[in-house]
C-alpha cells in the first residue's frame, strides 16, 4: 500500500505543471510572429523572391489565406519565371505532422507576382509554407518560410 | 463474496470509463477486461466531450474562447467474452458525432465510425487463495484497425469528419486489479507500435511513420458502506511519440503527444446483471501536456453481464 502511495504522490507532483494552473487566454501570448513579408534569395535563378500575406494567414480552417510571392531581379525589377519554370506550393504543420486543409490554387496576378489563393491552414500553430520551384517538371529549388498562424489575423 | 463481485463488477465499469478523448478521434491503448467470474460483458457508453484548449508544441496551454466549441459525441459499443478462466476476448467500436463551432460563425458538423479494437487477454496471475496483497494479474494483446477516418483522408478543412488514427497499432499490456475490504485500486499498463502507413489523398501522397506510445492507469476506488455504490477516481498519463511524414520532397519530424485523464466516477450495481456508471474525465488538471488538444468529458455506461 505504501508503494501504491508513493506511486500517486509521484503523479500528483505533476500538479505544478497543471494546464488548469498555467495557460493563457491570448493566442500565442510567447510565440514570436513571423507573419509579416520577407525575402529570400532564390540561388537557382538568381531572383530575390519576396513573400506577403494579402490575407491570414488565418489558422480557422474557415478562413481563407491567400499568399503573394513577387520575383525581382538584382535591380529590384519585377521579373516572370522562365517558361521552363513552374511554381508548387504547400503548407505543412511539423509538430502535428500534417499538412493543410487546402493547398489553393496559384495564379499569375502580373509581372513577376503570384499570388496562392483559396489556401486552407487546418488549425491554429507554427507552419512551414514550402515553395517549389521546378524546373521541366523537376525540383530545382525549394524554399521554406515558417509563419505562426493566429486563430484569424485582423 | 458478495461484496467482492459488486466491487469487481465496478472495476470492470471503471476500467472502460478512463478512456478519455484524445485528438483526432483516438483513444488510449487500454483495453476492456473481464477480471470477474462471468462470460461476457456488454457495455453501451454515451459520452460528450469538449475541447476547451489546446497545447501546441513549444507553447504553453492555450485555452479557448468560449464561442469557440469543439464537441464530440460517441456511442460506444465494448464486449468481452471469455473463454474459460483464464482466456477472454473483446471487441469494441464507437460512432462518433463532430460539431464544432467557431468564434465567426462557422459551424462543421460530420460523423464516423471510429477504428475497430480486438483484445485478447489471459490471466496470468489468478486468485486461487486468499492473499490481502496479491492482486490478480492479466497480460493482454490489443489489435486497433483503422476503420475510422484518420486527419491524413480528411475532407473537411476543420477535421470534424476525422474518427481514427489511421493506423494498425498493436499494443501489449500488464494489468493487476485488487479489491482490499470496500476499497480496490487497479494499475494497468501498456506500450504500443504503429504499422508505417502512406496515404493518398486529393492527388497528395503523404507517408506517416509514427514513433511507439504507451499509457498508464493508476485507479483507487471506494464502495462506502459495502452498498452498491462506487465512488472512484484514476490519472492516466498518455504517451505518442515523435511522427516521422513524408510530403512531397519534405521530410518532417512532429513533436510528442503527451496528456493526462483525470477521472471521476460514480457507480451503482442495479442488479447482478446490470450496472449504471457516470463518469467525468479532465485533461486540463495534471501535466504536462504536449501537442493535444485538452478535453472534458462526461460519460455514462450501461452494463450487462453474463454468469459463467
Amino acid at each position: 500500500m505504501n508503494a501504491i502511495l508513493f506511486v500517486f504522490l509521484i503523479i500528483f507532483s505533476g500538479c505544478e505543471i497543471s494546464p488548469l494552473l498555467n495557460h493563457t487566454y491570448n493566442e500565442f501570448a510567447q510565440a514570436k510572429k513571423r507573419i509579416s513579408s520577407s525575402t529570400h534569395f532564390v540561388g537557382s535563378l538568381n531572383l530575390n523572391i519576396e513573400f506577403d500575406w494579402p490575407k491570414g494567414p488565418n489558422g480557422n480552417p474557415n478562413l481563407e489565406s491567400q499568399l503573394q510571392l513577387i520575383f525581382r531581379d538584382d535591380e529590384g525589377k519585377l521579373t516572370n519565371l522562365p517558361a521552363t519554370h513552374s511554381l508548387f506550393v504547400y503548407g505543412w504543420m511539423p509538430s502535428m505532422g500534417h499538412g493543410t486543409a487546402d493547398d489553393g490554387e496559384l495564379i499569375q496576378t502580373g509581372m513577376g507576382t503570384y499570388l496562392i489563393k483559396d489556401f486552407y491552414f487546418s488549425m491554429p500553430g507554427e507552419w512551414d509554407i514550402f515553395i517549389q520551384i521546378l524546373k521541366n517538371n523537376v525540383v530545382d529549388e525549394e524554399i521554406k518560410i515558417s509563419v505562426t498562424v493566429p486563430e484569424s489575423t485582423p | 463474496m458478495k461484496f467482492c463481485l459488486i466491487t469487481i463488477l465496478f472495476i470492470l465499469i471503471y476500467i472502460q470509463q478512463v478512456l478519455g478523448a484524445a485528438c483526432c478521434g483516438g483513444g488510449s491503448g487500454l483495453p476492456s477486461l473481464i477480471t470477474g467470474d462471468y462470460r461476457g460483458q456488454l457495455t453501451t457508453s454515451f459520452s460528450q466531450a469538449k475541447i476547451v484548449g489546446e497545447k501546441l508544441h513549444q507553447e504553453i496551454p492555450y485555452f479557448w474562447p468560449k464561442d469557440k466549441t469543439f464537441y464530440t459525441r460517441s456511442l460506444k459499443i465494448d464486449a468481452t467474452y471469455q473463454f474459460d478462466n483464464y482466456f477472454q476476448f473483446g471487441v469494441s467500436s464507437s460512432v462518433l458525432m463532430k460539431d464544432y463551432r467557431f468564434s465567426n460563425g462557422a459551424n462543421n458538423q460530420d460523423h464516423g465510425i471510429s477504428d475497430i479494437g480486438l483484445t485478447a487477454a489471459y490471466c496470468f496471475l489468478p486468485e486461487l487463495n486468499f492473499s490481502r496483497y496479491r492482486p490478480v494479474g492479466f497480460s493482454f494483446a490489443k489489435l486497433t484497425i483503422p476503420t475510422g477516418k484518420s486527419i491524413y483522408e480528411s475532407n473537411d478543412p476543420a477535421g470534424a469528419d476525422v474518427s481514427g488514427k489511421g493506423f494498425y497499432i498493436f499494443s501489449l499490456g500488464l494489468a493487476f486489479v485488487k479489491t482490499l475490504g470496500i476499497y480496490d485500486w487497479q494499475i494497468m499498463g501498456e506500450g504500443h507500435s504503429f504499422i508505417e502507413r502512406t496515404f493518398k489523398h486529393n492527388s497528395h501522397i503523404t507517408k506517416v511513420k509514427p514513433g511507439p506510445g504507451g499509457s498508464l492507469l493508476f485507479s483507487l476506488g471506494w464502495s462506502p458502506y459495502n452498498s452498491d455504490w462506487r465512488l472512484g477516481g484514476s490519472i492516466s498519463p498518455h504517451y505518442e511519440g515523435e511522427k516521422v511524414s513524408s510530403f512531397n520532397s519534405t521530410k518532417s519530424r512532429s513533436g510528442y503527444e503527451l496528456y493526462w485523464d483525470t477521472s471521476f466516477s460514480l457507480s451503482k450495481l442495479l442488479s447482478e446483471e446490470y450496472m449504471a456508471s457516470f463518469n467525468y474525465t479532465d485533461q486540463t488538471i495534471l501535466g504536462p501536456v504536449n501537442n493535444t488538444n485538452l478535453s472534458r468529458t462526461l460519460t455514462f455506461s450501461f452494463q450487462k453481464r453474463w454468469a459463467l
